[in-house]
């Protein structure tokens, strides 16, 4: 790329002449920081790095050109958007490094300039001159766009975006660009990116890029497309992170053709690395595609997950291609210096270069073994001797093949001890300083965090919807499990109610887990809700969702519920909201009820919210099961004198018949849930039809419904058991249940010589097999009677007493 | 003597109540008598009551009764059997009998007791024309709870749906003849057997302090053969009072008793048949008992035969 580098040179020269401009380069004379290179000051190095990069930065006198990097310090003459790029990436790591804030400052005008300076197409030129607003370069193409993308979305995830500085619009408009030089290419090679769009006018004559053609779009480059997967990868995960998830499978989509059309097309069979570049149908061009230089390790420098040859071979590759292994002692030989090699020329290979060592060392620093280890050992062993003269001044090479400018600041790119040449001052690159800070950081991850699968499997969720919410708790909780093909990324549930349209988001962070098991808890304001609609989303990295329900929303019905705290004076409790009709549901506790403070909940409760199963095979609503249910906690409390519960039942329609039944509303009774035996036992009640509630007292708290009995026979009033251990509480048959117990009703039990042992009045409805004293009583045989308040003739029947 | 009549009282007012097997009354002649009959206990219904009093029995002695507890109570199947067997050994040697009593209800419980009981006149004090008899019983009790839906599961079930246990019953009669009085005591059930399924199920030890008297004609009424027994019984910390009287009539052919207790009013008939080639003496009694808390009941009512053999 920087035998492209100088072409620009040449041609920026010869279109300024061209055009009547004059070129001039405005170099800055201050002094240059001292440069130690030494490995035992990484961070001295990172720092004078960082510095001549923010050295190179053009400021407000440019107006169109403030914040770009100019390569060298002075006029912004010579902006490369994929070199500024890698330069943001080398301030921010700088930053993360040392904490200098001039350093984000600097990367955050860069991306500004970038923002401002990109075509309609969402492309970079790969060349602007600021100071004449030339685009230099016609040609717009895949490496500018990935490169800038990478480094808006590093910023991003600094956390820097802010209304002054926003970069995900810019970024995707740049990915539509990358993604157009891939459906724009001609030819057969599918999946690759060309090379991008040239222009055939200036900027300054053309200042939109709408007549520009995709003209040199046939030919496939492996750093083109190094940076188109890295591009479009970023923005994956940055339109997943942002929540843009159909931007994010379109960008999944261009990411994995790309993997494909590069290992199809771009490996090279013959060696370990790759072709340089391939035409549009991805076949090798004569006098190109081989030529050994940078690009034919580049996937390997950018951790492209293409299929690997084996890397120890690329590392070898590289030594024998490219490094510099034997020395003579005539000339310094720049012993483990990677070279400069124009694939044009074979004699500029001569060309020993800091930026191109520091390239093949961010290649060989994935590679394991001796073999990468002994080449970037080299390799930075010859910058840092060379840089501070020690191996020239003890050899002959004259001075000036010092590499770092003392005067001007920034490293030049190469010298040639051979032909006893150095390069001009200005064949120096910004992304030289930038990729020697991420040496010195350690490597660079291009793809640190971003996850490289790009499936297009959608994830899926297994969740058992949930009936409804109390609103008591509070708390609606969402569980299930979440499985995927790619790492998932994010998990949220979507709620509103009737009462608050306005919809909410919680979410959790999988963490990456490709299987994930969820619980999102929303706590809405529930207190005049009726029904909490939901939605569950989860989003993996390449963008793949999944929506349940598919459309719309769960709805869970609000559960009518009260809590209150009563002590032995009793009082009331009422469900809030009611009826149309006036009707509330409520609970009332006579004075003396309860020995202790006692919390009570009341809850209108669905079927599912108690673990009630309805009958299997067909039942009828009403009859087999309550048309309505109503908990009352804590589960199994007993009241010294019965309490009066209300309930209500639904007959909207004011019609006595209760909706969704056949049922004369003046039918129903109240009956409670046997946990004991799974049964709905009769309780009994008054039906108020202006009102749409049944009353009746209870002595225990349980599940209650509101179902019809039918006609009561005197069985209906008798206890089911017809045994009881009293003595043993364990809810096996530790009271007798009578129904239908009204307030006026009385039970009377009698031993079997007739003394009458226990009188429950007032509608108590269950004995507890005490005597009239409180003590249990003796095992054995004993007589009930109950009095129905009206009838003349009691109910009797046999209980019988065990232990 | 003076002792054993101290030891019985102390008994009686010291020893604890507690849980089953309650006296729903055995035999009809007693419960016709309200189940006042510890002071009398002079024939086969006598053991249970006071196995002290069987010592009277001077014939071989067997009596059957069943009865229906509660009868007209739709949803109220309680019955109860009792068969007393009486064996007088001599003067010398004393008195055996043999008891065996059930009280069920069909499809829910059922009870069972089982006992021998052995009774003897101790001494005669001519002086004063005292006698004084003791006796004792061994009793087996068991009772049994049915299985259904309910108690299936119920764990107070899990280890079988019976229990039993033994007991014993011990009696003392102390009889004026003179006077026609007679005391007695009684105390049942003294080692208080469990017979809990689960958790301890105590039959309370139950004492009984009784006194009757006899004549052969009643002033003023002019009832013959006139017996009247009263018991204070104790059982589980429950003190009844319970009173009983029988008259023999036409030529003590027909009984007529009458009693009370505090649930129940009852009142009883007999009538005595004579084999006069064999000796053997058919008896035929009839009690009805009428509870006194409980409604729309048509009573218990107690039918038994007994044979005393020449």
């Amino acid at each position: 790329m920087i035998k492209t580098r100088v072409l620009f040179i040449a041609l920026l020269l010869a279109a300024a002449g061209t055009l009547g401009y004059t070129v001039t380069v405005v170099v800055t004379t201050q002094a240059t920081a001292f440069v130690n290179f030494s490995s035992n000051a990484p961070n001295n190095a990172i720092v004078t790095e960082a510095n001549y990069i923010l050295k190179c930065q053009a400021d407000n006198t440019f107006s169109t050109g403030a914040g770009a990097f100019n390569d060298v310090a002075g006029a912004p003459t010579w902006v490369v958007p994929r070199e500024n790029g890698t330069a943001v990436i080398g301030l921010i790591e700088a930053f993360i490094e040392t904490g200098t804030f001039a350093y984000r400052t600097g990367a955050l005008q860069c991306l500004d300039y970038l923002k401002n300076r990109q075509e309609a197409d969402g492309g970079w030129s790969k060349w602007y001159d600021e100071t004449t607003h030339v685009r230099v370069d016609s040609a717009t193409s895949p490496s500018e766009a990935g490169s800038v993308i990478m480094a808006m979305y590093k910023a991003s995830k600094m956390g820097w975006e802010d209304s002054s500085h926003q970069y995900y619009a810019s970024a995707k408009l740049a990915g539509g660009f990358i993604m157009a030089c891939i459906t724009n290419k001609p030819g057969t090679a599918n999946g690759l990116a060309g090379a991008g769009k040239e222009y055939t006018v200036s900027y300054s004559s053309a200042p939109t890029d709408a007549r520009g053609a995709y003209k040199w779009s046939d030919w496939s480059w492996v750093s083109d497309n190094s940076y188109a997967y890295l591009g479009l990868i970023t923005l994956r995960d940055w339109a997943v992170s942002t929540g843009d998830y159909a931007f994010a499978r379109t960008c999944n989509q261009f990411v994995a053709g790309i993997l494909t059309g590069m290992n199809t097309y771009l490996k090279n069979p013959s060696n370990a690395v790759w072709y340089r570049v391939v035409d549009g149908n991805g076949v090798k061009i004569d006098g190109y595609s081989e030529k050994i230089d940078a690009l034919c390790y580049y996937p390997q420098k950018y951790d492209i997950p293409v299929t690997q040859y084996a890397q120890q071979n690329i590392a070898q590759w590289m030594v024998d291609n490219l490094q510099v292994t034997t020395a003579t002692t005539t000339v310094h030989q720049g012993y483990g210096a990677f070279m400069w090699v124009d694939a044009g020329s074979e004699t500029v290979k001569q060309r020993r270069s800091q930026g191109f060592s520091e390239e093949a060392w961010l290649a060989l620093v994935d590679i394991p073994g001796q073999t990468a280890l002994d080449a970037r050992t080299r390799a930075k062993n010859w910058w840092l001797d060379y840089n501070n003269a020690n191996d020239i001044q003890t050899s002959s090479a004259p001075v000036s093949y010092q590499l770092w400018d003392v005067v001007k600041g920034g490293i030049l790119d190469w010298y040639d001890p051979i032909a006893n040449a150095v390069a001009q001052w200005w064949e120096r690159f910004i992304d030289t300083s930038a990729n020697c800070i991420l040496v010195y950081r350690g490597g660079y991850d291009y793809t640190a965090g971003i996850p490289q699968t790009t499936t297009t499997v959608s994830p899926q969720i297994a969740h058992t919807p949930i009936v409804s919410v109390s609103p008591i708790t509070g708390v609606l909780t969402a569980t299930g499990t979440i499985t995927a093909s790619a790492p998932l990324r994010a998990v949220s549930m979507t709620y509103y109610s009737n009462a608050v349209p306005a919809p909410a988001t919680v979410s959790s962070a999988p963490g990456g887990a490709t299987t994930y098991h969820f619980s999102l808890s929303a706590s809405p304001d529930l207190s005049t809700a009726t029904t909490f609609y939901y939605s569950l989303h989860a989003v993996d990295a390449a963008g793949n969702e999944i929506r349940a329900p598919a459309d719309g929303y769960y709805a869970a019905q609000v559960a009518r519920a009260a809590q209150a705290t009563f002590n032995a004076s009793g009082g009331q409790l009422a469900l809030p909201g009611g009826n149309a009709f006036g009707g509330v549901a409520s609970i009332s506790i006579p004075l003396g009820a309860l020995d202790s403070n006692q919390t009570i909940t009341f809850l209108e409760v669905k079927p599912e919210d108690v673990g009630i199963n309805p009958p299997t095979g067909k039942y009828t609503l009403g009859v087999d099961m309550p048309v309505v249910m109503y908990q009352f906690l804590p589960e199994g409390l007993t009241f010294a004198r019965p309490a009066t519960i209300t309930l209500l039942y639904p007959d909207d329609n004011n019609d006595n018949i209760v909706d969704g039944t056949t049922i004369d509303a003046s039918q129903l009774s109240i009956l409670w849930w046997n946990e004991t035996y799974q049964q709905w036992d009769y309780v009994g009640g008054v039906v108020d039809t202006i009102h749409k509630t049944i009353t009746c007292p209870i002595t225990h708290f349980s599940v209650y419904g509101v179902g019809f009995k039918g006609p009561l026979t005197d069985n209906d009033y008798r206890p089911k058991e017809k045994i009881i251990t009293p003595a043993t509480i364990d809810n096996y048959n530790d009271f007798a249940n009578f129904g239908g117990i009204g307030i006026d009703d009385s039970i009377y039990i009698y031993d079997v010589t007739g003394r009458r042992v226990r009188e429950l009045q007032q509608g108590t409805s269950r004995w507890d097999g005490k005597d009239q004293d409180g003590r249990i009583v003796e095992s054995g045989i004993y007589i009930y009677q109950i009095k129905i308040h009206g009838k003349n003739k009691p109910i009797s029947g046999t209980i019988v007493v065990a232990k | 003597m003076k002792k054993l009549t101290l030891s019985f009282i102390v008994l009686f007012i010291s020893l604890p109540a507690a849980a089953a097997f309650k006296d729903a009354g055995w035999g009809a002649r007693p419960l016709g008598m309200g189940g006042a009959f510890t002071a009398v206990a002079n024939d086969a219904n006598g053991p249970l009551f006071n196995p002290a009093g069987i010592d009277q029995v001077t014939h071989k002695e067997a009596t059957f009764m069943s009865s229906k507890l509660f009868t007209g109570l739709e949803g109220v199947e309680i019955g109860q059997n009792y068969f007393g067997y009486i064996h007088p050994l001599g003067r010398q040697l004393g008195t055996l009998g043999i008891v065996w009593s059930s009280l069920y209800a069909p499809g829910y419980y059922r009870e069972d007791t089982g006992s021998i009981s052995y009774g003897k006149y101790i001494e005669s004090l001519s002086s004063s024309k005292i006698n004084v008899s003791m006796g004792a019983s061994m009793r087996y009790l068991r009772h049994e709870y049915s299985l259904d839906q309910y108690t299936s599961r119920d764990p107070v079930f899990a280890n079988g749906y019976s229990a039993a246990a033994m007991t014993a019953d011990f009696g003392a009669l102390v009889a004026l003849p003179k006077m026609g009085l007679s005391f007695a005591f009684a105390s049942k059930c003294v080692n208080s057997p469990d017979v809990g399924l689960k958790t301890p199920d105590v039959v309370p030890n139950e004492n009984v302090a009784a006194v009757a008297y006899y004549t052969n004609m009643l002033p003023y009424v002019k009832l013959p053969n006139f017996t009247i027994d009263a018991d204070v019984v104790n059982r589980d910390n429950i003190t009844d009072v319970r009173i009983g009287v029988e008259t023999w009539l036409m030529n003590g052919k027909f009984a007529i008793r009458a009693g009370e207790r505090p649930q129940e009013i009852s009142m009883g008939l007999g009538y005595e048949l004579g084999f006069k080639k064999s000796a053997t003496v058919l008896v035929i009694d009839y009690a009805f008992g009428w509870p006194l808390q409980m409604e729309q009941t048509t009573g218990t009512h107690r039918m038994a035969v007994t044979v005393r053999f020449p």
